[in-house]
């Protein structure tokens, strides 16, 4: 493995960490907050996307690796992926929340000044959330992933309404938790390798596949129990889910996008730096990730059928799919991988489609209720068409982007010969194709309630900065679903930076 | 460390554990803070003896902001004094996790002593080991962290579930002390962003909550929406 210095690395979470300083503290309008939070965020994705490329040119053939900070902060190819979807994806929350917010202060839902906070949190979680990534040391990775989680918590309650609040608490509790338990499992590791090496004084993320090797049996499976609880936690996966629904169903629109995309893939991130390392050591490590997994996917979508909130029922389906991302990684082989951190894109990109949706149909109606809904495709026909593109990529139709990921980790599955959870994976495919049409029908197909007969049709059904992002998130569903290809080299070299970090 | 250091340190960590029961099953918050308070304290000490035992200076740093620990709760408290009349007691406490909890604990220090005396090591635990580290010490933080998420599981009201989580913070620090004591540098900046963010986002919510529904126990908000639905 070679390490280059890299002054973009350190440079990086300064530009959004200005942008907020700026909205908190300057006396300045809606169009120059607006203004600060795109100078926050698009430099930062353009300077991400520079890092990537550099990451994936240089010294073709050998894993390479920037470091700053004296080996401090690190990225690899998964770090760099992982900072462009997240400016991506705020970016285009940002810019979606412009028009969704001023109709919420002239509703007077929110006010002026959580309108400031709003896009000082979102500019501190890409702060965070930049470290969270590139942070070398386990223990600091846990610090920055709270503070991330006290953002998005603030975010959650940003409507200040009694379930929203309640929500915010219970998303903060359950992961601050989760993270102690991960703090226990790094302290077993510690304590194990301070035996044999006193000097020792951190655990680095790069040297994590040389420690757990020397790990005795049993003491690797508490380890890797513990690890599974937190970022199965921070994931949203079953059993540890319960956070995820009241919170997707509480947040505004584009924050419960951005909690499906982008909030829920540091638990599978966590997880590849740390329990996909045991994975070649410990056989029954991936039969666990495996029936967990299975167990998500299963009870997820059982509990998307059954729902009548449309951002719940996109919640539950959220549950189920990022079943497959654990899977896939839990499974430690490259295909399953490279089908895990597939489906984490696709699932980012879908997901975060679905949920602009209902916040288009909330923008427009008020309403959330699926049974309040129906004969929306006359009255919204960009929207009926987005959300059909989302719903058939979520629910795994050829030619969609949710296809090819879904099928690389059953496949995975199946080379593994984990036959099992190849058909329990395939029977809840079918499952969840047929929870997103029979959604989508009933919004936009089925009878059309008082509401909707009420709602007159406009030339425009919303703004242009909320219909350009689900466009652009649409067009993306279906370019990675007919080309597929053309993400390959990215994922590829990001699979191989992780399986670079195993013990050789 | 000699056995006499050791003994102190027990002594601590055993009233650390005691206070926070009692914080728990206090029904008046205010009343229940201080007790909390208490419990710190003994954290304080337990880290101070540490270091003076070991001779590790981080600790002492350690030991300095743990006194934030101390003053975040009574200080949010303060806030909350005009709201306090209206929500001053846990209106449906439960006793019988803690007091199972004390009976599994003391029953579980008896058996690590009784085994420790032999010079025993459970064969196959995990725990075979670290069996240079398992000592009484460890038991109880490692019961600390336990109770924390006990009350986890238990409590609904808001102001108490933010109290589990320190409790269990405060077992995973003093695990933390006992199984890797070069460890430290990093844990201070955990122990203030923890206390001072994600338990001020915490309570902040339970305010907000307890300032406009009139409560912040969680069942019984959710339970209000429910009787109101009924015609």
């Amino acid at each position: 493995m070679i390490t280059q210095t890299s002054l973009l690395l350190s440079f990086i979470p300064f530009i959004p960490l200005l942008a907020a300083l700026f909205v908190a503290l300057a006396e300045s309008s809606q169009r120059e907050r607006r203004l600060a939070f795109l100078l926050g965020t698009i430099p930062s994705l353009a300077l991400s996307g520079v890092l990537l490329w550099g990451l994936r040119t240089s010294h073709a053939g050998a894993q390479v690796v920037f470091v700053a900070w004296g080996g401090f902060l690190y990225a690899d190819v998964l770090s760099a992926l992982m900072l462009v979807g997240t400016f991506f994806l705020v970016t285009v929350v940002g810019i979606y929340s412009f028009p969704y917010l001023q109709h919420d202060v002239e509703r007077g839902t929110v006010t002026d000044s959580i309108v400031r906070g709003y896009y000082f949190l979102l500019l501190i979680f890409c702060v965070f959330m930049t470290w969270t990534v590139t942070i070398s040391h386990l223990f600091f990775m846990f610090l920055v992933v709270e503070v991330a989680t006290i953002a998005i918590s603030l975010l959650v309650a940003t409507y200040r309404t009694k379930y929203a609040l309640i929500a915010s608490f219970k998303y903060n509790l359950l992961v601050v938790m989760a993270m102690l338990f991960a703090v226990m499992g790094a302290v077993f590791i510690f304590a194990k390798m301070t035996a044999t090496n006193p000097g020792l004084t951190r655990i680095h993320l790069l040297e994590m596949g040389r420690l757990v090797a020397l790990l005795p049996a049993p003491l690797a499976l508490v380890i890797v129990a513990c690890f599974i609880g937190a970022f199965g936690t921070k994931g949203g996966l079953a059993p540890f889910h319960s956070w995820l629904p009241d919170a997707h169903a509480e947040a505004p629109a584009p924050i419960s996008a951005l909690l499906s995309g982008l909030v829920i893939t540091i638990g599978p991130f966590g997880f590849a730096r740390t329990v996909a390392l045991f994975s070649p050591s410990y056989a029954s490590v991936v039969t666990l990730v495996s029936a967990l997994a299975c167990a998500s996917i299963i009870v997820g979508i059982l509990l998307a059928i059954v729902q009548d909130d449309l951002k719940r029922l996109l919640a539950y389906s959220s549950v189920s799919q990022i079943g497959y991302v654990f899977a896939g990684i839990g499974l430690g082989t490259y295909l399953g991988m490279y089908g895990g951190l597939f489906h984490a894109v696709t699932h980012l990109l879908a997901k975060s489609l679905l949920f602009f949706c209902s916040g288009a149909i909330i923008y427009r109606l008020g309403l959330r209720k699926i049974s309040d809904l129906g004969g929306l495709s006359r009255k919204m026909p960009l929207t009926a068409f987005c959300f059909f593109v989302g719903a058939l990529s979520i629910g795994g139709l050829p030619l969609l982007a949710g296809f090819m990921s879904k099928y690389t980790v059953v496949l995975a599955m199946a080379r593994s010969q984990l036959w099992w959870a190849m058909i329990l994976m395939a029977a809840a495919g079918l499952l969840t194709l047929a929870a997103m049409v029979w959604a989508a029908y009933r919004v936009f197909w089925g009878e059309e309630s008082a509401k909707v007969t009420a709602l007159e049709r406009t030339r425009r059904e919303m703004p242009l900065a909320m219909s350009v992002p689900m466009i652009a998130l649409a067009a993306s569903v279906v370019l990675l679903g007919v080309i597929p290809q053309s993400i390959f080299p990215v994922l590829d070299s990001g699979v191989r930076s992780l399986l670079a970090l195993r013990a050789p | 460390m000699n056995a006499q250091t050791s003994s102190i340190v027990l002594g601590l960590a055993l009233s650390a554990t005691f206070f926070a029961i009692l914080a728990v099953e206090t029904r008046a918050f205010v009343r229940s803070t201080y007790w909390y308070v208490v419990h710190s304290c003994c954290l304080i000490l337990t880290y101070i003896t540490y270091g003076v035992a070991t001779g590790n200076t981080y600790l002492y740093i350690w030991a300095g902001l743990c006194v934030v620990n101390t003053w975040i709760l009574p200080f949010l408290q303060g806030g909350l004094r005009y709201t306090a009349k209206r929500v001053q007691q846990e209106e449906r406490p439960s006793h019988a996790a803690s007091l199972i909890f004390a009976v599994v604990g003391v029953a579980s220090l008896a058996i690590v002593a009784w085994f420790s005396s032999l010079s025993l090591t459970v064969p196959g635990s995990p725990l075979d080991h670290l069996e240079q580290t398992v000592s009484l010490n460890l038991v109880c933080s490692l019961l600390l962290f336990v109770y924390g998420i006990i009350v986890l599981l238990t409590h609904r009201h808001l102001f108490k579930l933010a109290l589990g989580l320190l409790i269990m913070t405060s077992g995973a620090h003093l695990t933390l002390v006992q199984m890797a004591p070069s460890f430290f540098s990093m844990v201070e900046i955990e122990i203030l962003t923890k206390v001072m963010g994600t338990v001020f986002a915490m309570l902040y919510a339970a305010r907000l909550l307890a300032e406009r529904f009139q409560s912040a126990d969680a069942a019984r908000l959710v339970e209000s929406d429910r009787v109101s639905m009924v015609p």
